[in-house]
């Protein structure tokens, strides 16, 4: 059937989640430590250790993901733009105005206006005589 | 005041220019920046005194040329360009 994935490729699908793309915002960061965490938490309770241990590692990681939500969530009231400030932003914030002081412009709304030659500055052209 | 135009080619890849380009729009605050690597500015100083004032903050690869500009100019820019040029003090 046209669209529907096959089994290899949900399990490419699934271990690409694991793979180590780079982290560029806080944010992408936490969603990974979170996914970390619970697929840890997971995996110990299969583990073969004691029950006790067992509890103690899911309680462990379900703290940390509460004090990880906890921390998003102040973050999110106050600063939200902090959580997603990456690279990208970086590079948005610092990008180079372009026109004059009176006003920027991106290159883009440059390029789009129409030029013209300057009619202002000049004197009308002298009419030049050629040298006898 | 004299109009000065600044072009450079910056060859460090790695490297921040940000504060050159600070330095250059707020000399005097009046700046036209309508080219890749050019800009326009009005200032107080030289040619000389200027580009030494720039020299902090580029690199012995890079290249920066500063020019003082003369009321004799043409080509081809937006009107707001063209205003802003013509409004100086040359």
């Amino acid at each position: 059937m046209p669209g529907e994935m096959s089994f290899w490729d949900q399990i490419t699908r699934v271990i690409s989640l694991f793979a180590s793309q780079e982290v560029k915002t806080p944010l992408s960061f936490v969603f990974r430590v979170s996914l970390y965490l619970a697929v840890f938490a997971a995996l110990a309770l299969f583990a073969p250790i004691t029950q006790p241990f067992k509890v103690g590692i899911a309680v462990c990681a379900g703290s940390l993901v509460f004090l990880l939500v906890a921390f998003v969530a102040v973050f999110g009231w106050f600063k939200p733009t902090n959580l997603v400030y990456g690279e990208a932003g970086h590079r948005a914030e610092r990008r180079l105005e372009f026109g004059t002081n009176r006003r920027s412009q991106s290159i883009v709304e440059i390029e789009a206006t129409k030029s013209e030659s300057n009619k202002g500055q000049l004197p009308p052209p002298e009419k030049i005589e050629d040298d006898v | 005041m004299s109009v000065l135009l600044v072009s450079y080619a910056l060859r460090n890849n790695t490297k921040d220019y940000s504060p050159l380009y600070d330095a250059i729009k707020n000399h005097t605050g009046l700046w036209f920046h309508y080219f890749e690597n050019i800009w326009i500015i009005e200032s107080t100083l030289t040619a000389d005194a200027f580009a030494k004032s720039l020299y902090p903050f580029i690199e012995t690869t890079d290249h920066l040329l500063v020019i003082r500009l003369q009321k004799e100019y043409q080509g081809w820019l937006p009107k707001e360009a063209w205003e802003w040029l013509n409004n100086r003090q040359y």
